[in-house]
């Protein structure tokens, strides 16, 4: 499988997909083609002798072209048939034995046997022959090319009578002098409609009756050559039917003729030859009569012949006609300005097993017969064979499509990105445009351009393949990325209907949760417009109704503006109250006189801003004077450090300047913890800390933390009883600045704690707090608020008279903040609590 | 006989640290500012000095200006003064080229450690004394050294007295020197023992190393506090 991943794989897959497409479709079509002549549903004797009969019509082509010369040639001579021609058309009948029945036949007394090919052929002048000598050959068939080569021409006659045959229950019309059976689609004989018929019907047929009655009696008065032809036409009848039985003979008429020299005014005449109308012998009926071009008529029985005595002689007439309208018929016939022949052909079988004759048709027949019955069953398989490997081509390039050999990721390229439905679509329009050419180039295989015409079906066949191909790729890779929808432009437009739906909808409820009023506002409206809409239409003001609608319209628009804009304006004020001052209002599609209100909530928001930042500002050069003015003061705090450092190194006598020296070193020392403390305070208060945020141990935090102050709380005889919850906790903080804040808070403990008690440090840990809680007993009275302790440069006693400066708790709020966390004091008493809470991490 | 360049437009900075340092026994030479440092350095004197302590804010030419341009030619050890504390001023002058840094207000017991550690090292390692012998019972981190056989411990030459456990502690941090160790892991590789809430007391013993092994134990050099986390031995 993994082979077939690479681009070359695909190719083949694709490749071998087409070629054997092509071989299913050629086999295929073979097959349809060959089953055309009944291959497979008629015998092998059957199929032979449909290819015969082909190869018989080859043959009625040469022979007929040849009919100047008496329909011999040297060619025709050469070839291994026997051959005959008659003329004329009326060959079933005709004793196919005879040979004086023949214009010419080569016969030499071979019986024509039963399966000869006989047709008949109309020729005229302009009848062109192409010729070929090969039997089937697609660019040059055999082939008679005249105008009206069937013969056939669409004749029409006027009615000239019409009447029917109760026994037989078939209309008949009387036209071009002789009888023909009407089609029942263009009658209704029966009682549904009024018998008196339509007018307009009725007169035409009486003036046909009225024609036909004139004309019997003129035949009667003419001559004899008239009277003839009508006696004529009888006897021709009377052949052509060969049936003689109940019709009057040739003498009977001559003396019917004669003695019917009187004419019956009540009688229909047809032909000469009287008949009652129907309507003595038929009461309520009557016959409607269809045209081809939609005229249609109720004709009385008055204007109907009864034709049941002669129904003997109409029964077998067959031919029926078609009626263009109710008074005139048309039918197929012979073209009278073309000769026909017909053509009696079957092969020489002596000549024909001598199979020396390869270039003969029946030969080329026969060879062509077995071999399409030698490949009757290879064929089928050929094609199901391909079939299977063309399927089975597809599914694997299906399989492959989107793999790629370095990756086991589906990647979809140019072909599969194209959004699936315009890829369906395309492909469906691309698949039909082929389908037509497809369709095109194959009919005209037969043509004389065989070979191209081939070659472009071919063409046009692998296009439609490629293009098949590019779409099931397409189509697979998008399902295995899941992607058949969401690769789609519908999928694309309804995201983008969805987003506006769910922009409109997030607007709305955005609106009814800043303004209170809103959905009472809209209620208010439906109320007011189903009432002014019950109002039109008790009133029937019915006028105003669509000015009403675009009216109420234009209405909710606004009101949804100005609901809109007064939201927003309420949303941008309620933010700014709580102190978010980088909210201003958007002003576009405001009406004006919110946008001057919107206005002016900007301008109070940029004064804000601008309050602020000078605010910041002043701040930040606050802090930036105490930095500079700090590291001033170190350089000469460094000169006093020294010198008293170098004056305790002297030897003084003196005890006060002793002492004095220590007050000095002691101070400077101080001055110099105050400095640094200062620059720290101002640093975090003014935001100039950088945090590094880690997880940190709180309890490895705390056990170092009193550590470190063991021997200050020994020394200040205060005993430190700490209650730790657990072995480990954690915390985010930056571990430096935390540490810290434990430092000033242990320090606050060691400088203020009253000697000789306990002190207290706990570590709690709650569902999602860790808690410090440092508790110590003050020794001097803490006259002062907790609030106070926290500011800077405040201690407990306010007196100042102990070591610190005030600053610890202020730096240890400001980082503890910063940090994430808070910190709490609380005075009671002299029991003085320190509450530090972080957030538990795991 | 050390020559000494000292760097400062505080002329009482100067003459204090001129009485310390030739109290040691040392020469000292004298610049009010950077650009004077500059010239003499690169005078005939130049080539003897064998040690700079830099002052950062100086008029002319400050000092981080001045050690660039001194470095250019000279790797003398460069201590620097600074008044200023934050990281991100000892980080610049420890890349223009600075060997250390004290901030002002110093401790002068502790700048004269420094001065010392850093002239032992320029002398020693730095030149002729190159083939030391290297004792493999010897840890060395800074001026700290310990002796495992003599279970001897000396700070910038000097012998410092350590009780066993504070030897002990000492000894799993310099042989672990860079790695954070929790107390636990502390506690339990020196008391092998478990702790049950005694982890406090790895920091007294940590605190009492400090007083020992360190000039200004609030901004130790070697046993620095990861708090939170734990101990390492820094360099």
């Amino acid at each position: 499988m993994k082979r077939f991943y690479t681009k070359s794989g695909k190719v083949i897959l694709s490749i071998i997909c087409i070629i054997f497409s092509l071989i299913f479709s050629a086999s295929f079509l073979a097959c349809v083609l060959l089953e055309n002549w009944g291959l497979y549903s008629s015998t092998r004797q059957e199929f032979k002798q449909t290819l015969r009969d082909m190869a018989g019509g080859d043959y009625s082509v040469w022979i007929l072209s040849e009919a100047n010369s008496g329909f011999q040639s040297e060619k025709l001579s050469q070839m291994n048939c026997y051959y005959g021609v008659i003329e004329g058309n009326d060959v079933p009948n005709i004793d196919l034995n005879n040979t004086s029945n023949y214009i010419y036949n080569n016969f030499n007394g071979t019986k024509v046997p039963e399966n000869a090919y006989v047709d008949r052929y109309g020729i005229d002048k302009d009848t062109h022959f192409t010729l070929s000598d090969k039997f089937l050959a697609p660019s040059r068939p055999n082939y008679i090319d005249s105008y009206n080569y069937d013969s056939q021409i669409y004749i029409t006659y006027s009615i000239d009578g019409i009447g029917y045959d109760i026994v037989g229950q078939k209309a008949y019309v009387y036209a071009n002098n002789q009888f023909y059976p009407i089609d029942s689609g263009y009658y209704n004989y029966s009682n549904e409609n009024s018998d008196e018929g339509t007018p307009n019907t009725n007169k035409i047929y009486s003036k046909i009756w009225s024609n036909s009655l004139s004309s019997a009696s003129q035949d009667i008065n003419e001559e004899d050559e008239t009277y003839y032809v009508v006696e004529e036409y009888e006897e021709s009848v009377i052949n052509a039917e060969d049936e003689t039985v109940d019709y009057l003979p040739s003498e009977a008429a001559e003396n019917a003729q004669s003695e019917s020299a009187q004419i019956e005014e009540d009688k229909l005449y047809i032909g000469g030859r009287a008949f009652n109308p129907l309507s003595t012998e038929v009461d309520g009926y009557s016959m409607e009569l269809f045209g081809d071009d939609g005229s249609e008529g109720v004709l009385s029985l008055d204007n109907v012949a009864d034709l049941t005595d002669i129904h003997a002689e109409l029964k077998d007439l067959d031919e029926y006609v078609s009626m263009d309208n109710i008074s005139t018929i048309g039918t197929y016939e012979d073209n009278p300005d073309m000769q026909y022949y017909s053509v009696v052909c079957f092969p020489n079988e002596e000549k024909l097993s001598a199979a020396n004759h390869t270039n003969d048709f029946y030969a080329q027949a026969d060879s062509v017969a077995n071999k399409a019955l030698s490949v009757k069953y290879v064929l089928p398989v050929i094609a199901l064979i391909a079939f299977i490997i063309a399927i089975g081509s597809l599914i694997l390039f299906m399989c492959a499509a989107g793999h790629r050999k370095e990756s086991d990721e589906i990647v979809a390229g140019f072909i599969e990105k194209i959004p699936t439905d315009i890829a369906l679509i395309g492909t469906f329009f691309a698949e039909f445009i082929v389908l037509v050419c497809l369709y095109e180039s194959v009919n005209d295989i037969g043509s004389l351009d065989w070979f191209f015409s081939i070659f472009i079906s071919v063409v046009v066949f692998v296009a439609g393949m490629i293009i098949g191909l590019l779409w099931s790729s397409n189509f697979a890779v998008n399902i295995k990325l899941h992607k058949l929808w969401s690769n789609s432009i519908l999928a694309k437009i309804c995201g983008v209907v969805a987003k506006w739906f769910k922009t409109f909808w997030q607007e709305v409820r955005q609106i009814s949760a800043t303004v209170k009023w809103t959905k009472r506002i809209w209620a208010l409206f439906i109320v007011i417009s189903v009432i002014e809409f019950l109002a039109i239409f008790i009133t029937g003001a019915d006028g105003i109704f669509l000015f009403w609608v675009l009216e109420k319209i234009a209405f909710a628009i606004i009101l949804r503006r100005i609901l809109r804009s007064y939201a927003r304006i309420k949303a941008t004020a309620m933010e700014l109250a709580a102190g978010n001052t980088e909210s201003q209002v958007e002003l576009n599609g405001m009406p004006l006189f919110l946008e001057e209100h919107a206005r002016a909530m900007n301008d109070i928001q940029s004064g804000i801003n601008v309050a602020l930042a000078e605010r910041t500002k002043s701040e930040r050069m606050k802090t930036e004077l105490i930095t500079n003015v700090s590291h001033d003061i170190k350089t000469p705090l460094t000169s006093i450090i020294n010198y008293v450092d170098l004056l305790e190194k002297e030897d003084i006598d003196n005890s006060k300047a002793k002492e004095y020296l220590e007050v000095l070193d002691r101070q400077s020392k101080r001055l110099k913890k105050l400095i640094e403390d200062l620059i720290e305070a101002s640093k975090i208060s003014s935001g100039n800390v950088k945090f590094n945020i880690e997880k940190i141990n709180a309890v490895v935090l705390l056990n170092q933390s009193i550590g470190e102050f063991s021997d200050r709380l020994e020394a200040n005889e205060i005993t430190l009883v700490t209650s730790i919850a657990s072995q480990d906790a954690y915390l985010q903080a930056d571990n430096r600045y935390l540490w810290r804040v434990f430092d000033n808070l242990m320090s606050n403990i060691v400088k203020y704690a009253q000697p000789k008690t306990r002190a207290y440090v706990d570590l709690e840990e709650g569902e999602s707090k860790l808690r410090f809680v440092f508790r110590n007993t003050s020794k001097e009275e803490l006259n002062i608020s907790a609030e106070e302790l926290m500011e800077r440069f405040v201690r407990g006693d306010k007196s100042r008279y102990t070591d610190g400066n005030g600053l610890g708790l202020s730096i240890a709020k400001s980082l503890t903040e910063a940090m994430g966390g808070t910190i709490n004091l609380s005075i009671d008493g002299d029991l003085f609590k320190a509450i530090l809470e972080f957030d538990k991490v795991v | 006989m050390n020559n000494i360049l000292i760097c400062d437009d505080e002329q009482d900075i100067i003459s204090a640290l001129r009485i310390y340092l030739e109290s040691e026994g040392m020469n000292v030479t004298s610049a009010s500012n950077g650009k004077e440092a500059v010239e003499i350095m690169e005078g005939p004197q130049g080539k003897d000095m064998q040690l700079i302590l830099m002052d950062v804010m100086m008029p002319v030419m400050d000092g981080i200006s001045a050690m660039a341009e001194i470095r250019k030619k000279s790797n003398v050890p460069i201590i620097m003064l600074t008044a200023k504390s934050e990281d991100a001023d000892k980080v610049i002058g420890l890349t223009v080229g600075a060997d250390d840094y004290v901030t002002k207000p110093f401790n002068p017991v502790e700048l004269m450690a420094r001065v010392k550690s850093q002239l032992r090292r320029y002398t020693m390692l730095g030149t002729q004394n190159t083939n030391n012998i290297v004792n493999t019972d010897t840890i060395t981190v800074g001026g700290i050294e310990l002796n495992d056989k003599s279970k001897e411990v000396t700070l910038d030459g000097n012998p410092v007295s350590l009780t066993p456990i504070e030897y002990d502690i000492l000894k799993l941090l310099m042989t672990h020197k860079g790695e954070v160790l929790s107390p636990r892991d502390i506690y339990e590789s020196v008391w092998k023992d478990t702790v049950i809430g005694a982890e406090s007391t790895v920091a007294v013993h940590i605190r009492h190393l400090r007083e020992k092994l360190e000039y200004d134990s609030a901004n130790p050099r070697y046993l620095k506090a990861v708090w939170g986390h734990g101990y390492k031995m820094g360099d």
